[in-house]
C-alpha cells in the first residue's frame, strides 16, 4: 500500500471538498440566482452608462461588481457556517479520530471556500464581460476591466475571510454581528462622520459603489480610464492587510 | 374518512395557531408588524415627493399610501421570518422523521401555513383597528373608510401572504432555513430595485405614486387588485407544486417526487395557478403595447381628399362601479369618390368596436391593434359616391400608456371622477375630416353618475343638464369638434377678474375650497396673469367663457391648449403654499401651466420635432423663471432655474451616448427610445431656456428681450402657417443659430 504524501493528502481532500461546495444545492441556488441578479443589473443600470462613463469602463463594471457584494458576503460566511454548523459539525468527532490534524483539515477547508468563491467570481465576471462583449464588440478591454476587480475584490475576500473565520471561533453572535457589521459598515461610517463623501465613508466598506459614481462627475473627460486616488488605494490595501490579518489570526486560533 | 382527515386538520391548525400567538418570537412580529406604519409618517417615504425642495403628498399619501407602503414591506419581512422559522422548527430540533411518521406528510406544511395565514389576517385586523382613529384624525373631512380598507386590504395584507406562501414555497424545495430567507431577501431586492418599472412583479412596493385627495383612486385600485391576483395565482401556484419536493421517507428532493406524485391533485393545482399567473401576466388588460417610442414616425398618417363627415350623434355611458365605458355614435359619412375608400378610427387600446353599421348594414371593420402613443387604429372600407350613416357600437375598459406603467391610475372611470379624454370617449375620425360647416354638429348624450359636473378642456359649444336616471344624470354635448377632452369631478368654480373685461375661471375640487380662500390662490394666479399680460400681451381668449383653468387628478404635471389649463392636484396641496422656501414646488408648476396659455402647446408651436429642441416648453420655462426672478428675486431665481439648468445640461453634454453616438446605435431599439426620450426632455426644457438667456443677453437685457416676445406674441398670424419658429425668434433677435450656442465653462459643467 503505497502511503500518501502530504501533498497528495491536501490536494485529495481539496479536491473532494470543492466539490462537495461546488454540487452543494445552496452554491449551485446561489449561483443560478447571482447569475440572474446580474443579469438584471446588467441590462437595467449598467447597460446606461455609470456617471457619464462607458459602460464597458472600469467605473461602470466597477459598480456592476459592487452589486453583488451583498451576496458574497452572504455566501462566504453561509460556507463558514456549515463548515463549523453544518455537518461538518455532526461528524467532526469522526474527523478529530483521523490521523489528518484539525488544524490541517482547517486550511483545507478555508482553501476549498475559497477555490469556490473565486469560481463564483469567475463566472460573475464572464457574465458581465460576455454581456458587454454581446453589445460593444471592439470597445471591451479585460485589461481596464483588471483594476477594479482586483480594488474591488481583494478587499472584499480579505475582510469577508478574515471577520467569518475569526468571529466564527468566538461565538456565533460575534459571527452574525461581524457580517452586519460589514454590510451596514458604510451607513455607520456616514453617521459617524456626518459627511457620505468622506474618503472613509467611500473606501472602508466592502462596496466602493459611491466613490465609483460619485469621482467620475469630477472628471472634464469622462472617458478617464479607471483609477483610485491615492488615498483610496491606502485604505483598500489597509484594509486589504487587516482583513489578510484576521484571516491568520482566525486560522492560527483553529490550530 | 375526509371528515376525519378535515377534523385532524382542523386540530392540528387550532393546535398550531394556539402554539403561535404563545411563541414570544410570533408575537414580537406581530407587534413589528402593526406598529411598522408609523415608520411612514417621517423615516421612510415610498412615495415620492412632488416638490424638489420638501417632502410634499397629498394628505392619502402621506397617512395612508406611505402608512401601507411601509406596513407592507416590514411586515413582510418579518412574516417571511417567522414562516422560515416555524417550518424549519421540527428539522431543527431533528423530530421531522418522527413527525412524519405520527402525521399525514402534507399536514404539516400545510396547517402551519394556514395558522400563519390566520395569524396575518389576525395581525392585519389589529393595524387597521390601531391606525384607525390616527388616520381620522390627522386626515380631518379627507378621510374616507372605503379607501382606507381598501388600501390595506390590497397592499399590506396580500403583501404578508405572499411572504408566507414564498418562502413557504422554497423552503419545501430546498428544506433550507437560510436559503428560504436568502431567496426572500433577493425577491425583495428585485421588486424594490430591479422590478420597479415593472408594475406587476412589484409585490411588496405596489406601484403607488399618488393617493387623491380630491379626486378619485379607483383605477389605481383597480391596478392594484390586479398585481395582487397576478401575484396570489402565482405564490398559490408555487406554493402547491412546491408539495412535489415535500420530503418523504428521508429521501432526498428528487426521489421523494414520485411519492409526492401519488398525490396529483397537488402539482395539478400548482400548474393550473402557474399558468392563470402567466396568463394574468401576458393578457393584463391595463396597459396598452404603444412602448418608449414616442418620437417615431409611424403615427403620421394622410387625411383623405374625398371622405368628410358631417354630422355625429353619440350615446356614452361611463360605468363607474367598473371603470368600463360604452357608447354608439352615428356618424354621417360621405365618399366622393368614384371608388371604395378606406377610412381610420382612432380609439384608446382596451376599447373594442362591437360593431359597424353602414346605412343599418353591418360591414367588415379591422382593429389594426397598432398601439401607438395611447392610441390604435380601427379601419373600414366605405363604398364609393355615398352619403350614409355610420353606427359604431364600442364598449371596453380603456388601457394606459404603458411607458407609465410605474404610474398607474390617471384613466380613471369611478363615481368620484372622470377622465375622459378624446379617444377614450369615443372613436375619433382620423384619415377624414369635417366638411366645413359653421354648425355645432357634435352632438353627445353622457350618462355622468350624480356629483359628478363635467368641465372640459377648451371649450365646447354648449352642455346642459337632460335629467336625472337611476343610473346618473345625463348631460346634453355640443361641439364642432369629437375631440372633447372631458373632466368629471366634484367641481366648484371660480370667476378671476383680471384688468379690463377680460376674466378666468378656475375650477377646482370642491373639498379644496376652504384652501383656496385662505391661501388667496386666486390673488398668485391674478399676478402670473398680470406678469404676462403686462410683458407679453393680452390673450385671445375664445368666445364668452373665456380662459379656464382646471384642477385635475394629479398625472405628474399639466398641459395648455385651446384656452384652458390644466393641472394636477398637487399644485395645490396644503404644504405646498406652506413651503417657506417656495421651492420648485406646486406654485410653480401652476405658473408654468398658465404660462403655456402664452406659449401654447400646439396652437402656436410647430408640430413637435424630435430633432430640433425648439418647443413651447422653451419659452414657458424662459417665462416662469422671469416671474419667479420678479417675485422671489435675483438670487433665488439663479439657484433654482439657471443652475439647475446648467447643471442638467452639463450632465446631458456629458452623456457617453451622446458624446460617443457610434455606441448609441449599438444600444437596442428600447433603450435608444428611452435615452432619446431622456435626451429631447432635458433640451427642451434646459437647453432652450439657456438659450432664450444668451439671446436675452445678447440683445440688451431683459426689456429687450420682452419686446421682442412681446412682439412675436403679437405678431400677424399668416393663416396658413400660424406657428412661432425658431427662425422667427432668431431673427426677431437679429441672431443666428450659432450665436446661441451653448457653451459650459467648466465651473458648470462641473457642479459636482
Amino acid at each position: 500500500m503505497n502511503l500518501l504524501t502530504t501533498n497528495q493528502i491536501f490536494i485529495k481532500l481539496f479536491y473532494y471538498e470543492f466539490k462537495r461546495i461546488l454540487f452543494h444545492k445552496f452554491y449551485l441556488g446561489i449561483l443560478l440566482i447571482g447569475a440572474i441578479y446580474n443579469w438584471l443589473i446588467l441590462k437595467g443600470e449598467i447597460i446606461l452608462g455609470i456617471s457619464h462613463t462607458a459602460p464597458f469602463s472600469g467605473w461602470s463594471f466597477g459598480v456592476y461588481l459592487c452589486h453583488s457584494i451583498p451576496l458574497l458576503l452572504f455566501l462566504i460566511y453561509f460556507l463558514f457556517y456549515q463548515l463549523y454548523y453544518g455537518t461538518n459539525h455532526q461528524v467532526r468527532v469522526l474527523t478529530l479520530a483521523t490521523p489528518i490534524s484539525p488544524s490541517y483539515y482547517l486550511l483545507i477547508h478555508c482553501t476549498a471556500i475559497l477555490a469556490a468563491v473565486l469560481f463564483f467570481i469567475t463566472l460573475e465576471v464572464t457574465e458581465g464581460i460576455l454581456f458587454l462583449y454581446s453589445l460593444f464588440p471592439l470597445a471591451v478591454s479585460i485589461k481596464e476591466l483588471f483594476a477594479p476587480i482586483c480594488f474591488i475584490y481583494l478587499p472584499v475576500l480579505s475582510l469577508c475571510f478574515g471577520f467569518a473565520l475569526y468571529s466564527i471561533q468566538i461565538h456565533p453572535v460575534f459571527f452574525f454581528g461581524s457580517a452586519l457589521f460589514l454590510l451596514l459598515l458604510e451607513p455607520i461610517m456616514a453617521f459617524l462622520l456626518q459627511d457620505p463623501s468622506h474618503i472613509l465613508v467611500e473606501a472602508l466598506p466592502l462596496s466602493i459603489n459611491s466613490y465609483l459614481i460619485r469621482y467620475p462627475l469630477t472628471f472634464i473627460d469622462a472617458d478617464t480610464p479607471f483609477y483610485l486616488i491615492k488615498g483610496m488605494v491606502i485604505i483598500r490595501i489597509f484594509t486589504f492587510l487587516l482583513g489578510s490579518g484576521c484571516t491568520f489570526l482566525g486560522i492560527r486560533k483553529g490550530f | 374518512m375526509r371528515q376525519t382527515n378535515f377534523n385532524l386538520f382542523y386540530k392540528i391548525v387550532k393546535a398550531e395557531t394556539h402554539r403561535l400567538l404563545h411563541y414570544p418570537i410570533a408575537l414580537l412580529i406581530i407587534g413589528i408588524t402593526f406598529i411598522s406604519p408609523i415608520i411612514g409618517l417621517k423615516l421612510y417615504h415610498p412615495i415620492p415627493s412632488t416638490s424638489s425642495s420638501t417632502y410634499i403628498v397629498s394628505l392619502n399619501s402621506a397617512y395612508l399610501g406611505n402608512f401601507v407602503l411601509t406596513g407592507a414591506l416590514i411586515g413582510s419581512i418579518s412574516f417571511a421570518l417567522l414562516t422560515a422559522l416555524t417550518l424549519n422548527r421540527d428539522r431543527h430540533a431533528r423530530i421531522d422523521p418522527i413527525l412524519q411518521a405520527i402525521l399525514p406528510p402534507y399536514y404539516t406544511i400545510l396547517s402551519r401555513v394556514f395558522s400563519l395565514l390566520i395569524l396575518a389576517l389576525f395581525t392585519q385586523g389589529i393595524t387597521l383597528l390601531l391606525w384607525l382613529p390616527y388616520t381620522i384624525h390627522k386626515m380631518d373631512f379627507h378621510f374616507r373608510l372605503d379607501w382606507y380598507l381598501q388600501f390595506y386590504l390590497i397592499v399590506m395584507l396580500p403583501a404578508l401572504i405572499f411572504a408566507i406562501l414564498f418562502v413557504a414555497s422554497i423552503y419545501q424545495i430546498c428544506c433550507h432555513f437560510e436559503l428560504s430567507l436568502f431567496s426572500f431577501f433577493v425577491i425583495t431586492l428585485c421588486s424594490l430595485i430591479i422590478w420597479y418599472s415593472k408594475w406587476m412583479l412589484r409585490w411588496i412596493n405596489p406601484p403607488i405614486i399618488s393617493l387623491s385627495d380630491d379626486f378619485g383612486n379607483y383605477r389605481l385600485f383597480l391596478t392594484l387588485c390586479y398585481n395582487r391576483l397576478f401575484l396570489f395565482c402565482f405564490t398559490t401556484g408555487l406554493f402547491a407544486l412546491s408539495f412535489l419536493w415535500n420530503r418523504r421517507y428521508q429521501k432526498n428532493w428528487f426521489r421523494s417526487i414520485p411519492y409526492n406524485l401519488k398525490k396529483w391533485q397537488y402539482p395539478l393545482f400548482g400548474v393550473l395557478f402557474l399558468s392563470l399567473s402567466v396568463f394574468c401576466y401576458i393578457w393584463q388588460p391595463f396597459f396598452d403595447h404603444s412602448g418608449y417610442a414616442t418620437n417615431n414616425g409611424s403615427y403620421s398618417f394622410e387625411y383623405s381628399d374625398y371622405v368628410f363627415w358631417n354630422s355625429i350623434s353619440a350615446e356614452i355611458t361611463p360605468h363607474p362601479n367598473t371603470g368600463r365605458i360604452s357608447g354608439k355614435a352615428i356618424y354621417h359619412i360621405e365618399n366622393t369618390s368614384s371608388t371604395e375608400e378606406t377610412i381610420q378610427f382612432s380609439i384608446v387600446p382596451g376599447l373594442t368596436i362591437k360593431s359597424v353599421l353602414w346605412d343599418g348594414n353591418p360591414i367588415p371593420f379591422q382593429d389594426l391593434h397598432n398601439d401607438n402613443r395611447n392610441r390604435k387604429n380601427i379601419e373600414i372600407t366605405i363604398p364609393a359616391l355615398s352619403a350614409k350613416d355610420m353606427t359604431i357600437v364600442w364598449s371596453g375598459f380603456p388601457q394606459e400608456w404603458n411607458i407609465l406603467s410605474a404610474t398607474p391610475g390617471s384613466l380613471e372611470i369611478s363615481k368620484d371622477y372622470l377622465y375622459l379624454l378624446g379617444p377614450t370617449l369615443m372613436p375619433q375620425p382620423e384619415t377624414f375630416t369635417k366638411r366645413s360647416s359653421l354648425e355645432p354638429t357634435v352632438d353627445i348624450k353622457i350618462t355622468l353618475p350624480s356629483g359628478i359636473t363635467p368641465v372640459f378642456f377648451g371649450k365646447v359649444y354648449s352642455v346642459e343638464q337632460l335629467e336625472e336616471t337611476k343610473s346618473g344624470v345625463i348631460w346634453h354635448i355640443t361641439n364642432f369638434s369629437p375631440n372633447i377632452y372631458l373632466y368629471g369631478g366634484n367641481y366648484t368654480f371660480e370667476t378671476i377678474d383680471l384688468e379690463k373685461d377680460s376674466s378666468v375661471r378656475f375650477y377646482y375640487s370642491n373639498t379644496q375650497k376652504d384652501l383656496m380662500e385662505e391661501y388667496q390662490v386666486d390673488e398668485l394666479l391674478k399676478q402670473i396673469f398680470l406678469y404676462c399680460n403686462s410683458h407679453y400681451g393680452h390673450l385671445n381668449f375664445e368666445g364668452e367663457n373665456g380662459l379656464s383653468l382646471i384642477e385635475i387628478l394629479s398625472i405628474g404635471g399639466g398641459y395648455a391648449g385651446r384656452g384652458s389649463s390644466v393641472m394636477g392636484e398637487d399644485s395645490f396641496y396644503r404644504q405646498n403654499f406652506e413651503d417657506t422656501l417656495k421651492g420648485n414646488g406646486g406654485d410653480e408648476v401652476l405658473a408654468h401651466e398658465i404660462i403655456h396659455q402664452w406659449w401654447g402647446l400646439g396652437n402656436m408651436f410647430p408640430i413637435e420635432d424630435f430633432e430640433d429642441l425648439w418647443s413651447s416648453e422653451g419659452l414657458t420655462v424662459y417665462t416662469t423663471y422671469r416671474l419667479m426672478k420678479e417675485l422671489y428675486g435675483a438670487e433665488y431665481a439663479e439657484k433654482n432655474y439657471i443652475a439647475i439648468w446648467q447643471q442638467k445640461l452639463a450632465d446631458y453634454y456629458q452623456n457617453f451616448y451622446v458624446r460617443h453616438p457610434e455606441y448609441f446605435h449599438l444600444l437596442p431599439k428600447n433603450y435608444q427610445d428611452l435615452l432619446t426620450n431622456n435626451f429631447y426632455r432635458i433640451r427642451q426644457y434646459c437647453e432652450m431656456p439657456l438659450k432664450i438667456l444668451k439671446a436675452e443677453q445678447l440683445v440688451g437685457g431683459e426689456e429687450a428681450m420682452d419686446q421682442i416676445l412681446s412682439s412675436l406674441f403679437q405678431r400677424e398670424l399668416d393663416p396658413s402657417y400660424p406657428y412661432l419658429t425658431y427662425d422667427d425668434f432668431l431673427n426677431a433677435c437679429n441672431l443666428t443659430r450659432e450665436d446661441l450656442n451653448i457653451e459650459l465653462t467648466n465651473n458648470e459643467s462641473n457642479l459636482y
